[in-house]
């Protein structure tokens, strides 16, 4: 029993509560424990029964004994029978987790019931297979009205032919993580998509992604592309209403073409460091200027850093900034400061890895401190918090941590991690080192980790 | 609340405060602004005018007593602020639900009754963790629930109570013809086929559907990862733990499907669930379709190409099968819509 049970107060037991809110509590469990509950007492005996959203997991049917086919056939089994007791047409959200190679016809069945039924909303599907083979999903999918949010995860292919109609108005959020998918076709029928995610594992010849139109009623975008092994096109990100971005990409893209994005808030650059890219990523970043949050991978810092004539837009907005660096570089980081005028948070990553793209970047100049012209104006006013991870006492990362302590006039905490397994010795001296630096901010509190 | 709503109240709202009267006729005073954030408290001020004074005092439906009163204005009062980030919301939703199993419930019933969705959803899945990964009899004691089933009620939790005539008819017919269908499948497909034995007992059948039973000791299952393209784990909710290998004493008594040779259901039970030869006869009103006992002969036949697509696929390499998808998958997903919308649920390789 949990400390917490003080049930002195009150009478009420779950028992006193209606069907619908027990119905509720049921639709958080898997639907195997939700099924188990029928045998608790008389009155959850057909409570399961009203469930109309089904959590139905695979996995949970394996054990050491059986065969991969074996636990197959009970999953199917175990779906057909709920499938059987509950009222499919009630059905508003159905997420399947597991394995069903052998059943592909039994799945589509299963999907095309769910998706008959006027009610559905969400649908997740997780299919995996680990014999290589790859699954189709039923036209009902794509031609499903009701549906708000699909999630396709695993060995899916998706693909239509010029006879299928696809639609689905009503759809918001769509992720996908499959083999591969007719993006834009997909997409150019989404009219009401507001939050994308697309992980793309690789190209494969006949469904490309080449030039992707996003519907502009979409806020959230999270587009990773893993394929490295073709050059894209074109990818277009007209899309007004944006409001968060998240962009890893792997791949080259020739051309990326953005407007200004007015609604932007948080922004997440991880673009490969290839010799393409560095034309338009000025032109992204001018896109995003409006942000409050901007995390820079690596890869994105490294295409900064061979510019050094890039310029900045103005951050009048962004208050929190994380940048990695494969190799520390202060003098992109100062330039971007001057750029931040309202910067209150600053996180510094400095051993990060970069994904180089189709050329291998030359490489990349030792670069030293050099003391700057200016102050960046918020350091002086705005700047509080600062986190620096995987700090190696470098000369030119203590000349900077040193110089943000000097003037940082309102900053609070100062943190640095150290990389693991670094010797307590060599903590202590750096702590040594820069608690004799003077500190512009009497509140100022330097921590070592 | 609609925006001209909003601009219509806001002159007004300055700290105003709303009178509210609770499910033992105490009434007090409340910031207008918290207990807009329930829902039925909105429209009763909105739409009714009321709540203005202690005579028009907004009465809450009877679940809402002055302690839960209480805390779900904690609950509005913390999240009504807008500057909270994410981290911080759930942070305090995680300590907000640490209470008891009964004050939860009272809680849970009160927000419902005020239509305060989100933290329904916080109890209801407070609640839902305590049933997960626990034993029947920990939960009923947890919930103090009565254990009011027979022991022939606990092992077929599943029987179909409907006991109508027709449907027992339709699934003895559905059973027959499946196991002929299977038959000549089996004879046609011998050497492409790999043997599939269904090896199950009844008991293990009804094991894993039953997810737990009386008294067994719980041993969690392993988990079957699944592939992992990427960093990104998934994480597994553990089932209600359920005894996974050896049968219980109590299901051995209890065979409502006797083994039979021909596979057909027996007798006059109406569980339509487990027949020996494992498949699944449907419920009355889940076919959208027609209803004579023939099996199509066009599924039929589907059924046929997709097991030897099957077994084509395994034989042929990878680049070779990707090939074929590509330009055989559009036939194929075409017919699959075609006969969509037919009733028939059926196991097959």
């Amino acid at each position: 029993m949990e400390p917490e049970e003080d049930n002195s107060e009150t009478s009420t037991t779950i028992s006193t509560l209606p069907d619908s809110i027990l119905c509720h509590i049921l639709s958080f469990l898997p639907t195997r424990t939700s099924m188990a509950t029928s045998i608790l007492s008389r009155r959850w005996r057909h409570l399961w029964k009203d469930l109309h959203v089904l959590n139905l997991d695979g996995y949970s049917f394996s054990a050491p004994e059986l065969s991969r086919d074996q636990v197959e056939e009970r999953f199917v089994d175990f779906v057909n029978e709920v499938l059987h007791h509950v009222q499919v047409r009630r059905i508003q959200k159905f997420r399947l987790d597991g394995e069903v190679r052998n059943y592909s016809h039994t799945l589509s069945f299963w999907i095309d019931s769910v998706t008959s039924g006027p009610h559905l909303q969400e649908l997740y599907l997780s299919l995996w297979n680990s014999s290589g083979s790859f699954y189709t999903l039923p036209y009902s999918v794509f031609s499903c009205t009701s549906l708000v949010s699909l999630i396709l995860k695993g060995d899916i292919i998706v693909s239509f032919d010029n006879l299928q109609s696809v639609q689905l108005p009503s759809l918001k959020n769509l992720e996908l993580e499959v083999i591969s998918v007719e993006l834009d076709k997909l997409l150019s029928h989404c009219p009401a998509l507001e939050m994308l995610k697309v992980f793309i594992f690789f190209n494969s010849g006949g469904i490309d992604p080449n030039e992707i139109h996003l519907p502009p009623s979409l806020k959230r975008l999270t587009l990773e592309s893993e394929a490295c092994d073709s050059t894209v096109d074109h990818l277009e990100i007209h899309t007004p209403s944006l409001e968060y971005l998240d962009l890893s990409l792997v791949a080259c893209y020739s051309q990326i073409s953005v407007r200004t994005y007015p609604n932007i808030v948080e922004a997440c650059l991880n673009i490969c460091f290839d010799d393409m890219h560095i034309d338009w990523i000025s032109k992204l970043l001018n896109a995003i200027c409006g942000a409050k949050l901007l995390a820079l991978q690596a890869s994105t810092t490294a295409c900064l850093v061979c510019v050094p004539s890039l310029e900045f837009p103005q951050f009048c907005c962004l208050v929190r900034l994380q940048i990695g660096f494969e190799f520390f570089n202060s003098r992109v980081l100062i330039d971007l400061l001057h750029c931040c005028c309202k910067l209150e948070v600053l996180v510094i990553h400095a051993c990060e890895s970069v994904s180089y793209g189709c050329l291998y970047g030359e490489p990349v100049e030792p670069s030293s401190w050099t003391q700057p012209v200016s102050v960046p104006s918020c350091v002086v006013s705005y700047l509080n918090i600062i986190e620096f991870r995987d700090y190696e006492d470098l000369e030119e990362e203590h000349e900077f941590i040193a110089y943000l302590l000097e003037r940082g006039l309102v900053l609070k905490t100062v943190t640095i991690h150290t990389r693991t397994f670094t010797d307590k010795e060599i903590k202590d001296h750096i702590i040594k080192k820069l608690s004799v630096v003077p500190r512009g901010s009497s509140t100022c509190q330097l921590k070592l980790d | 609340m609609s925006e001209i709503d909003m601009a219509v109240i806001k002159p007004e709202m300055m700290k105003s405060y709303i009178w509210l009267q609770t499910s033992d006729g105490s009434i007090q005073q409340v910031e207008q602004e918290i207990a807009m954030f329930c829902p039925l408290i909105c429209q009763e001020i909105i739409t009714k005018g009321m709540g203005s004074s202690k005579n028009s005092a907004i009465s809450l439906p009877q679940q809402v007593t002055p302690s839960t009163l209480s805390l779900i204005l904690d609950y509005c009062r913390f999240h009504q602020v807008p500057g909270r980030s994410n981290k911080e919301r759930k942070s305090h939703d995680e300590k907000f639900v640490r209470m008891g199993t009964n004050r939860l419930c009272e809680l849970v019933s009160a927000a419902d009754s005020l239509q305060l969705r989100p933290l329904v959803d916080l109890i209801s899945r407070a609640l839902a963790r305590k049933i997960e990964g626990r034993t029947p009899e920990e939960i009923r004691e947890i919930f103090h629930l009565p254990d009011d089933l027979t022991e022939e009620e606990k092992l077929e939790p599943l029987k179909n109570i409907t006991d109508d005539p027709r449907i027992r008819l339709l699934n003895r017919l559905y059973a027959k013809k499946r196991k002929e269908l299977k038959e000549r499948e089996r004879l046609k497909n011998v050497e492409i086929e790999e043997e599939r034995v269904d090896e199950r007992s009844v008991d293990d059948l009804l094991t894993f559907i039953n997810g737990n039973d009386g008294d067994s000791k719980a041993v969690k299952t392993p988990k079957n990862k699944k592939k992992n393209r990427k960093k990104k784990d998934q994480q597994k909710n553990p089932s209600l733990k359920e005894d996974s290998g050896p049968e219980k004493k109590e299901l051995n008594g209890h065979d409502t499907c006797d083994q039979s040779s021909d596979g057909n259901i027996i007798g006059e039970t109406s569980n339509l669930t487990y027949e020996e030869d494992g498949t699944f006869s449907p419920k009355i009103d889940f076919d959208d379709g027609d209803m004579d006992d023939g099996i199509d002969p066009a599924i039929r036949e589907k059924i046929d190409r997709e097991v030897e697509d099957f077994a084509r696929r395994i034989n042929s390499d990878w680049a070779e099968r990707m090939q074929d998808f590509l330009t055989s998958g559009r036939e194929r997903t075409s017919t699959l819509s075609a006969t969509n919308g037919n009733g028939y649920l059926r196991r097959h390789a």
